[in-house]
C-alpha cells in the first residue's frame, strides 16, 4: 500500500514538474513558428488555407464589409477558409493581446484602432517586406494615415510597419439638418446679420460655427442648436484635439511641420502634444494654441445639456441627433448610416456632412484610420497579406460602398466610393486624403508613439482635466498649468 | 486504511485548487517587478511599479482611497439597511424573504445595467428626479452610485445572516427578557443585538467582498464621470491588463492580494471567536414593542428599493427602439414590443446554450468535488485551520490573475474556445465558495452516521456516497446555487478562453463557447449599445438563476443559519 502512495505522488509530482517545464520552455513557441512557416509556402502556392478575423463591433459598416471581402475572396479562391470572429470594442486589445503573446495561430488578422496601435504593434508581423515588395500598393495609401502602426527608432528610421489602414472614418465631421440650412428665409435672416453664408461648406472658423449655432438657438429651429463630444470616455479627447489643431497651425510654439500645415485634414493622432528641441523631447500644452483651444472648446459645448447632466459619449451622439432635438452634430463618419436609417431616425433623408468647423481650411477634421495587422504565427502568413491586399483593391472598395457604404483608406478606393451615389459625401474629402500623401518629418509625427502611458496614464489626466474646466470648477490657465506640469513629471518616453 | 481512503476522496479538489491558483500568485509577485518597453519587451524595474503607484501616477492614492470607500461603505450601509428590515421579516413572516434576495442573485452585470438605465438623466428615471429638483447632477457621476449598486447586490445577504441569526435566538433568552420586564427596542439592544453580533460581523465581512471586488457598476459609470474617479484596484488591474501593462496590473493585483487576505483573515478570525458587543443603551430608547405598520413600512421601502431597478429593466426591455431614447422617457410603454427579446433569442442563442450546458456541468463537478472536501476537512480535520483559511483566501482573490496561467495550460491541452475549457476552470471560482458552504453546513452533521455505516461494513467511499451525499440535499441544494449562479454570470474565463460563439452547424464539435455574458457585453459597447436589447437580454439573464432560488429557498435559509 506504501508503494501505491509513493507511486501516486511520484505521478503529481512529475505531472506538476511536466506542466511547469513546457510553460516555462521557450521551444513550443519556438516549433510552432517552424511549423507555420512551412506550412505557410505549402498554402501560398496552392492559395488554400484557412484565416481567422478578428473583428471589434460596433461601427456599423465594418463587420459587413469584413463579411462581404470574405465572401468575395473565398469565392476567388474556395480552397481557402475564412472564419470572422467578433469581439466587442472594450474586450479586443485584451483578446487580441491574449492570443500574440501566447503565440496562439488564431485569429491570423486583427483589426485594431489608433489608439490600441501601440500596445498592439510590438507583437504584430512586420509587413514592410510586403510594403516593399508591392504586395500591398504603399503609394496609395497617405502617409498621414499609416504614423500610428509605424515604428520609428530615435534617429528617425522606420524599423517597423505593422499595420495597413483599410477603413477611414473621418471625424469629427459636422452634420447637419438640410432642412434648417436651406429655409431661404434662416439663410437670408443669417446672410444680413452676420455677413456670411448659413453654409457649413463655406465656414473657415470656429467662431463662425458658434456664430451659426448661437442663431440658430435663438431661433428655436431645434431644442439645441448643436451636440459636441464632451463624453468623459474616450470622445472629450478626441473632440479638443481637433480643436487644438487649428489653432496650432498658427503657433509657432507648437512647430506643426510645413508640409502637414499645407492643407491636408490632421491624422487623429495626438503628435501634435509633443514635439523635439534642441534640449530633448518637449510638451506643447503649454503653448497659447492651447489656452485658445480650451475656451473655444468651452464655447461649442454650451448649446446641449451641460456636461454635469449628460457627458456626451459616442452613443449619445449618435442617439440624441436620431431624436430630431438637435440642429448639428460634430460626429463620426461611421454613424452616418445610423442617422439615415429610417426605422430608428427621424432625420433620415435630412443630412448634410461637412468637414469641422466648416469646409475652408483649416480643418479639424481628422483621420482616424482603422487597421488591419497580421499575427507573426498564424500558419500562412502569406495568405493573410494576400487577404489583405484583396481588401484594400479597388474592386473590393467599389463593392463595399456600393453594398454596406464602407468607407475606403487607400485614396484610389476613397474615389471609387465617392462615385457611388449614396457616398457622395466623401468627395470633399478625396483631395484633404490627396494632400497628407507624403510627409516628411516621421520621427516628429511618431513620438507620441514612444510616450508608452500615454494612453494608460496622460489621457486620463487630461480628460478629468478639461471635464472639471467644462464643469466650471477651474479656470483654462490652471487646466492648462495642471495639465502641462502633470505630463512632464509622468510621461514615460521610450 | 481509513486514511488514505479519505486522502483518495479529498486529494483531487485540493490538489485541483492548490496546483492551479498558487502558481498565478507566483507568477503576478514576479510580473510585478517588470514593465514593458516600447518594443513589447519586459524590462526589470524592481519596485518601480509600486513606488510609481503611491509616488508618480496621478489617481494611484486615490484608487486606493476609492477601494477601502467601497469596502468599507458597502457593508456597513447593506448591514445597516438588513437590521431594521430583518426585525420586520421575523415579525411579519418569512415568506418576505425571498423577494428581498433577488438582487443577490441577479448577475452583476444585469444589475449595474438595470441601475444605469433606471437613473439615466436623459431616457431614464433620472429625467423625472431632475426635473422634479431632486437631484441636480447627473445620478452616476460619483462613487456613491457605485455604492449604491454594491449595496443593492449586497444587501440581501446582509439580511439573510441578520435574519439567520435572529431566528436562532433561543426562545428561553426571549422569555428571560420578557421576565426581567424588557419589550420593543429596548430589548433589541439590551439582548438581541449583543447575542447576533457574530452574524452582524460576518455579514459586514462578506459584504466587504462585493464592495472590494466590484467592477461591472464602475465599467459603466465611468463614461460619464472621467476615467479612474471611480476605479478601485480591481477594475484598474484590468485596465491596465487590457492595455497590455502586465507588470503594472500585476502590482495592483499583488496589493489587492493582500488586502484580500487581510479580509479573509478578519473572517476567519470572526468565525473562529464568539464576541458579544453590547452598546450603552440611550434612556429614550423606548420600551414598548414597535407598531407593526412600522416593521409594514420597512418592508414596503425595503420592496421597493429591490424591485425599483429590476421593474424599469423590464419595462425598458419591451419598449420600441424609437420609444427608448425618447425625451422625456415614457414609464409606461405607449405600445408592448417584444423585438428586443425577439432580437436577442435569434442572436444570442448560441451564447445561450453554452451558458445553461457550462452553468449545469460545471455545478454538478463543483458539487461532487467540493462535498468531498469539505466533508473530510470538518469531520475528520483534513488540512486543519491552514486549508481553511486557503480556502477562505481563494474567495477575496479575483479570477482576473489566473487568466494567463489558465491559457496557457488550456493551449497544451488543445482545448481552447470550447466548451471543455470552461469545464476545467469553472471550478476555481466556485469551489472555495461550494467548500466553504458546505464546510458549515456539515459543521452540525451527526458524525454517528458516518461512524454507524462503517460499523456496518462500508467503507469510506460508499459511506460517502451511498449515507452522506443523500442526507447532505440542503446544503448541497446552496452549494449548486452559487456554483450555478457563478458559472452563469461568469465573464474573465470566457473573454479568456473562448473566441467564436457555439457552433449550432455542427453541435457535436462542441467547439466555439462564447457565453451569454460576453453576448451582454457585446451589446453594451458604447457604440452599438442598444438599450432594448441590453434590457431584454438582463431579463432573461435573470430567469434561471431566480428558477434555482425558488427551488433551494428553503435550504438556503437554513444553511445560512447553521453558518
Amino acid at each position: 500500500m506504501q508503494r501505491k502512495s509513493v507511486l501516486i505522488v511520484l505521478i503529481a509530482v512529475l505531472l506538476i514538474v511536466g506542466f511547469m517545464a513546457y510553460f516555462l520552455s521557450p521551444k513550443s513557441s519556438q516549433q510552432s513558428t517552424t511549423s507555420s512557416s512551412t506550412s505557410s509556402q505549402q498554402s501560398t502556392t496552392q492559395l488554400s488555407g484557412t484565416l481567422t478575423i478578428l473583428v471589434p463591433t460596433g461601427d456599423p459598416t465594418l463587420m459587413p464589409y469584413i463579411r462581404l471581402a470574405a465572401d468575395e475572396f473565398t469565392k476567388k479562391y474556395p480552397g481557402v477558409k475564412i472564419t470572422i470572429q467578433p469581439v466587442p470594442f472594450g474586450q479586443m486589445v485584451q483578446t487580441a493581446l491574449t492570443a500574440l503573446q501566447n503565440k496562439n495561430p488564431d485569429p491570423s488578422l486583427i483589426i485594431f484602432y489608433p489608439s490600441q496601435a501601440s500596445t498592439l504593434g510590438p507583437y504584430l508581423l512586420d509587413l514592410t517586406p510586403y510594403y516593399n515588395s508591392g504586395v500591398i500598393n504603399k503609394s496609395d495609401i497617405p502617409q498621414s494615415a499609416m504614423l500610428s502602426v509605424m515604428m520609428v527608432s530615435t534617429n528617425g528610421t522606420v524599423t517597423k510597419i505593422f499595420g495597413v489602414p483599410f477603413q477611414m472614418v473621418f471625424g469629427y465631421v459636422l452634420v447637419y439638418r438640410k432642412s434648417i440650412f436651406e429655409n431661404p428665409s434662416l439663410r437670408d435672416e443669417f446672410r444680413q446679420k452676420y455677413g456670411f453664408d448659413l453654409d457649413p461648406l463655406t465656414w473657415s472658423s470656429w467662431d463662425h460655427l458658434i456664430t451659426a449655432a448661437q442663431f440658430l438657438q435663438t431661433k428655436q429651429v431645434a431644442k439645441y442648436a448643436l451636440l459636441f463630444p464632451d463624453g468623459l470616455q474616450q470622445s472629450i479627447f478626441n473632440g479638443f484635439i481637433g480643436i487644438f489643431y487649428t489653432y496650432a497651425l498658427d503657433d509657432p510654439c507648437v512647430a506643426i511641420p510645413a508640409d502637414v500645415a499645407k492643407g491636408a485634414v490632421p491624422t487623429q493622432g495626438y503628435w501634435a502634444y509633443f514635439k523635439y528641441t534642441q534640449s530633448g523631447i518637449n510638451i506643447t500644452v503649454g503653448c497659447p494654441s492651447f489656452l485658445k483651444a480650451l475656451e473655444t472648446y468651452k464655447r461649442l459645448v454650451q448649446f446641449q445639456p451641460p456636461i454635469t447632466v449628460q457627458a456626451m459619449e459616442y452613443d449619445q451622439l449618435r442617439d440624441l441627433f436620431l431624436t430630431g432635438d438637435y440642429a448639428m452634430v460634430a460626429a463620426w463618419t461611421s454613424f452616418i448610416p445610423i442617422y439615415n436609417n429610417a426605422t430608428v431616425s427621424k432625420v433620415a433623408g435630412d443630412i448634410a456632412i461637412a468637414p469641422l468647423p466648416g469646409g475652408k481650411y483649416p480643418f479639424a477634421t481628422g483621420l482616424a484610420p482603422t487597421f488591419i495587422g497580421v499575427n507573426p504565427n498564424t500558419q500562412n502568413p502569406d495568405l493573410a497579406v494576400k487577404f489583405i491586399a484583396f481588401l484594400v483593391s479597388p474592386e473590393m472598395y467599389r463593392l463595399g460602398a456600393e453594398k454596406v457604404g464602407f468607407v475606403p483608406a487607400t485614396i484610389s478606393g476613397l474615389q471609387v466610393a465617392s462615385q457611388v451615389p449614396s457616398m457622395s459625401w466623401v468627395r470633399p474629402f478625396v483631395p484633404l486624403l490627396r494632400a497628407g500623401a507624403t510627409l516628411s518629418d516621421i520621427k516628429r509625427l511618431t513620438l507620441v508613439n514612444r510616450v508608452t502611458n500615454f494612453f494608460t496614464d496622460l489621457r486620463p489626466y487630461f480628460i478629468n482635466q478639461v471635464a472639471s474646466y467644462l464643469r466650471g470648477e477651474q479656470d483654462a490657465t490652471t487646466t492648462q498649468k495642471n495639465i502641462y506640469n502633470t505630463w512632464l513629471n509622468i510621461a514615460k518616453i521610450s | 486504511m481509513k486514511d488514505k481512503q479519505i486522502i483518495f476522496l479529498t486529494s483531487l479538489p485540493i490538489l485541483y485548487l492548490v496546483f492551479l491558483t498558487t502558481y498565478p500568485l507566483i507568477s503576478n509577485a514576479v510580473l510585478s517587478l517588470y514593465e514593458r518597453t516600447y518594443e513589447g519587451e519586459l524590462r526589470w524595474i524592481g519596485i518601480g511599479n509600486y513606488m510609481w503607484l503611491f509616488q508618480k501616477d496621478p489617481y494611484g492614492p486615490q484608487i486606493v482611497v476609492n477601494t477601502l470607500i467601497y469596502s468599507i461603505a458597502t457593508p456597513a450601509i447593506s448591514t445597516a439597511l438588513a437590521l431594521p428590515v430583518a426585525l420586520a421579516i421575523k415579525r411579519l413572516g418569512s415568506k418576505w424573504l425571498l423577494p428581498l434576495m433577488i438582487p443577490a442573485f441577479i448577475p452583476a452585470v444585469t444589475a449595474s445595467m438595470a441601475w444605469y438605465l433606471f437613473l439615466n438623466p436623459l431616457y431614464g428615471f433620472g429625467y423625472y428626479l431632475m426635473q422634479l429638483g431632486l437631484i441636480h447632477s447627473n445620478p452616476i457621476s460619483t462613487i456613491w452610485t457605485i455604492v449604491l449598486i454594491d449595496v443593492w447586490r449586497a444587501f440581501p445577504t446582509a439580511l439573510l445572516i441578520i435574519y439567520s441569526g435572529l431566528r436562532a435566538l433561543p426562545k428561553t433568552v426571549e422569555e428571560a427578557a420578557f421576565a426581567d420586564g424588557l419589550f420593543g427596542p429596548r430589548k433589541f439592544f439590551a439582548v438581541d443585538l449583543p447575542l447576533i453580533t457574530p452574524q452582524i460581523i460576518s455579514a459586514f465581512i462578506l459584504t466587504a467582498l462585493t464592495g472590494f471586488f466590484t467592477f461591472d457598476p464602475i465599467y459603466i459609470g465611468t463614461a460619464q464621470v472621467g476615467p479612474r474617479l471611480l476605479d478601485n484596484l480591481a477594475y484598474y488591474a484590468y485596465e491596465s491588463f487590457t492595455s497590455g501593462e502586465f507588470g503594472y496590473s500585476a502590482t495592483l493585483i499583488v496589493i489587492m492580494t493582500i488586502i484580500g487576505t487581510l479580509l479573509s483573515l478578519a473572517y476567519v478570525k470572526a468565525l473562529s471567536t464568539k464576541t458579544f458587543i453590547r452598546l450603552p443603551i440611550p434612556r429614550w430608547i423606548p420600551q414598548k414593542e414597535v407598531p407593526k405598520a412600522f416593521h409594514i413600512m420597512v418592508l414596503v421601502l425595503a420592496l421597493t428599493f429591490v424591485a425599483v431597478p429590476f421593474l424599469w429593466l423590464i419595462l425598458v426591455s419591451i419598449k420600441s427602439p424609437g420609444e427608448i431614447i425618447q425625451v422625456p422617457p415614457t414609464i409606461i410603454p405607449l405600445k408592448i414590443s417584444l423585438d428586443n427579446y425577439i432580437q436577442v433569442f435569434t442572436t444570442g442563442l448560441p451564447f445561450l446554450l453554452v451558458s445553461t450546458y457550462v452553468s449545469i456541468i460545471n455545478t454538478l463537478i463543483t458539487l461532487l468535488l467540493a462535498s468531498t472536501a469539505a466533508y473530510h476537512m470538518k469531520v475528520h480535520g483534513v488540512g486543519g485551520t491552514k486549508l481553511l483559511t486557503y480556502i477562505l483566501y481563494l474567495m477575496s482573490t479575483p479570477t482576473l490573475i489566473y487568466i494567463v496561467p489558465l491559457y496557457l495550460l488550456l493551449k497544451v491541452l488543445g482545448v481552447l474556445n470550447t466548451l471543455w475549457a470552461l469545464v476545467i476552470t469553472y471550478p476555481i471560482m466556485t469551489l472555495p465558495y461550494a467548500i466553504w458552504i458546505l464546510y458549515n453546513y456539515y459543521s452540525s452533521f451527526n458524525k454517528q452516521i458516518d461512524e454507524a455505516a462503517l460499523a456496518d461494513g462500508l467503507n469510506r467511499v460508499k459511506t460517502f456516497l451511498k449515507v452522506v451525499l443523500p442526507l447532505s440535499k440542503s446544503g448541497l441544494g446552496v452549494a449548486g446555487l452559487y456554483a450555478f449562479l457563478f458559472s452563469w454570470g461568469a465573464l474573465i474565463f470566457p473573454l479568456a478562453f473562448t473566441s467564436t460563439p457555439y457552433n449550432l452547424e455542427n453541435p457535436l464539435s462542441l467547439s466555439g463557447a462564447q457565453t451569454f455574458s460576453i453576448f451582454i457585453g457585446m451589446l453594451m459597447s458604447p457604440v452599438t449599445m442598444s438599450y432594448g436589447a441590453v434590457a431584454a437580454a438582463g431579463v432573461i439573464s435573470i430567469i434561471p438563476p431566480l428558477t434555482y432560488l425558488v427551488i433551494v429557498r428553503r435550504s438556503l435559509e437554513k444553511v445560512w443559519g447553521m453558518s
